[in-house]
């Protein structure tokens, strides 16, 4: 009987969780189809004009475009530094592992504002605020644990007779690390881009300073749609990257499970 | 730099290979010390000891994963210590397997072959579909390791390493991971293999049976030491010392004493006084007054009949007796040690535990250890 009580509670208190975290994100795809310019939940009606409105104007597409440049850079900059650094770090005793490792965790844990101001005043002599790529330098902090992390994680699980058995078979050390390391780790790799292009395009602070306000990436531009007029269009934008999210976290399951050892038949 | 040629592979005579003095530490603890084998092309020699004796140790030396501290190791005479594993033109299959996950069967065999050689793709596609019929595979290339059972992988594993007619092939404990009944099959295949190929065949277990049935030859390892290294029979029947008699097999040990020696044989007394004579010939001798211990094969020992009046008879008193269904297994006390002996349920008849009983013993194939190691 007490077991069944468990159950039940473990159950309520399941659904509750996700209530709660989900709310947010049901709100405001759902006052992304109300047909009139309130943002209200439950929505009045159904309608797709905010969409229409997106996809009419230039300032949101920019906005996505812009987006998606930094983003792009971003992944790029943090494969080129997270894919060796996790590599070093996870495979050869390197000195002062600890300091690196804690070093490159603690981009994931300083506070956004403190980066965004130390970040602009460090752009200001190398002329890098306003660029795509300054922004993209300045995020790519963020992104090189994510790659760190997953990779680190993939090559912990990674089993290293694999290497020795290419090895043994005439592959030159550098050519097994290319044809089975890599391969059998990549979807570590794939999951930290994902999620170092995610933290790239949800990220606001550092956005608003680097950039300010000429170039607006999604994040910034939304910021700005509150404060100026608050309309379903932001609704409509907001659901447009929680779809994206979802669509990367799917992407990050398909790539893990792809890397999951497979039961023996 | 001495690189084999891979067109010599294709002669796929077994290369012969010498360690001659190789010591390997690890962070001050020796895993190797001072260890000197000649393997003779061709052969099929077994690393036998176990766990932790430095068996994997010496076989990854031979691969070149590790690098010896001292001595050297030379394959056909040649040294071949500063030639770097990829190079060394080996076969190797591990305990885990360690096939390629992202690969399909196809390419996991293929791999060495497009790693070491320049074949045309039916060529290459032609060697691959051998390999596979070797291992009776046939018929499973486009799937993948995670698709096949253990025993299937491991035939994969070994197909591999194989695939490039290596002149030597090394194996890790390759049947460790896999159920009894798929353990012998294998092993009578991987032999069968052997003498298809003319390779070296150089086999890592820590099974006794395993290395007595496969082997031409076998190093029993202990505590980074070679115990003794010699036919399967000789390591049987005429162990070197108490360790490989106890490792090999069952054996009876009972502590004695050399009491005469002389062209006659050697006369040892045991603890509870019997006194028993051993013919001279072949065996080891000891002066006369050495601690010794004298070992007796459980199949050498046999109930005798009561009444019997033999000098090669021990008296003592049944222990236990447990039923293997064949037969049982019998502990004796003789004084203040122990024979175990195998009897068939017919001689059993009416004998009980607490039992007075006279167990012969066969003075030809007895033994004398020194005693102590
Ligand atoms: N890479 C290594 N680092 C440290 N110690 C090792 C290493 N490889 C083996 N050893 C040690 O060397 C000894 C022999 O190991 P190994 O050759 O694996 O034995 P076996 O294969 O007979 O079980 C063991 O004590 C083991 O702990
Ligand atoms: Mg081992």
């Amino acid at each position: 009987m007490n077991a069944r009580i468990d159950v039940w509670v473990l159950g309520a208190s399941v659904v509750a969780v996700l209530l709660y975290l989900l709310f947010p994100i049901v709100v405001v795809i759902g006052a992304s189809f109300n047909p009139t310019t309130a943002l209200q939940f439950p929505p009045s009606g159904f309608s797709l004009k905010w969409y229409q409105e997106i996809a009419g104007n230039p300032d949101w597409i920019n906005a996505f475009i812009v987006t998606l440049e930094v983003g792009a850079i971003t992944t790029l900059l943090s494969l080129l530094f997270g894919v060796p650094a996790g590599f070093a770090l996870s495979r050869y005793r390197v000195k002062g592992k600890t300091l690196v490792t804690a070093l490159l965790l603690s981009a994931l844990v300083a506070p956004h504002i403190v980066r965004a101001v130390s970040t602009y005043l460090f752009y200001v002599p190398l002329g890098l605020n306003n660029t795509i790529l300054g922004l993209a330098i300045a995020h790519s902090i963020g992104g090189i644990p994510f790659v760190v992390i997953n990779l680190g994680a993939s090559l912990r699980s990674f089993d290293p007779t694999l290497e020795r058995a290419a090895v043994i078979h005439g592959a030159h050390p550098v050519r097994a690390v290319l044809t089975i390391t890599f391969p059998v780790v990549a979807p570590g790799i794939i999951v930290g881009a994902l999620f170092a292009f995610m933290q790239s395009a949800q990220e606001l602070l550092i956005s608003i300073f680097v950039l300010g306000t000429l170039q607006m990436p999604i994040a910034v531009k939304l910021w700005e749609g509150v404060r100026v007029a608050v309309d379903p269009t932001l609704a409509a934008a907001s659901s447009l990257l929680v779809l994206a999210a979802l669509g990367f976290f799917l992407l990050a399951a398909l790539a893990r499970r792809g890397a999951a050892p497979a039961p023996n038949a | 730099m001495h690189n084999v040629d891979p067109a010599d592979l294709k002669t796929a005579a077994g290369a012969g290979v010498r360690l001659v003095g190789v010591s390997k530490a690890f962070r001050g603890t020796l895993a190797i010390d001072d260890i000197s084998l000649n393997i003779e092309p061709g052969s099929f020699v077994s690393l036998l000891g176990p766990s932790g004796s430095g068996k994997t140790t010496t076989l990854n030396m031979i691969a070149g994963f590790v690098t010896p501290d001292a001595g050297q190791l030379l394959f056909d005479d040649k040294p071949i210590t500063d030639i770097p594993p990829h190079k060394r033109n080996i076969g190797m299959v591990f305990q885990s397997y360690a096939l390629f996950p992202h690969m399909t069967v196809f390419d996991n065999v293929a791999y060495p072959l497009r790693m070491r050689t320049k074949l045309r793709k039916d060529e290459l596609g032609e060697r691959v579909r051998e390999a596979l019929q070797l291992v009776r595979l046939s018929g499973f290339e486009d799937r993948y390791p995670r698709q096949l059972s253990g025993g299937q992988q491991q035939r994969v594993s070994m197909a591999r390493a194989l695939v490039g007619r290596p002149r030597l092939l090394l194996m890790d404990e390759p049947l460790g991971a896999l159920d009894k009944k798929l353990r012998d099959e294998l092993q009578v295949e991987i032999k069968e293999i052997h003498r298809k190929l003319g390779s070296t065949f150089i086999y890592v277990t820590h099974d006794q049976t395993e290395a007595l049935t496969m082997s031409d030859a076998v190093v029993v390892m202990r505590n980074a030491q070679v115990a003794q290294f010699g036919s399967p029979r000789e390591v049987y029947e005429e162990p070197e010392n108490t360790f490989v008699a106890s490792f090999l097999g069952n054996a009876n040990l009972l502590p004695a004493k050399v009491v005469a020696a002389d062209g006659q044989g050697q006369t040892v007394r045991l603890s509870n006084g019997a006194a028993l004579t051993l013919p001279s010939g072949g065996r080891r001798t000891f002066i006369a007054g050495s601690d010794v211990m004298l070992l007796l094969r459980p199949e050498d020992l046999a109930l005798a009949a009561p009444g019997t009046a033999d000098s090669a008879t021990l008296n003592g008193t049944l222990h236990e007796m447990l039923f293997f269904g064949d037969s049982y297994k019998l502990i004796v006390d003789i004084g203040s040690d122990t024979l175990m002996l195998w009897a068939s349920p017919r001689e059993i008849a009416d004998l009980s535990v607490g039992a007075p009983v006279r167990v012969a013993w066969d003075a030809g194939r007895a033994g004398l250890l020194p005693a102590g190691e």
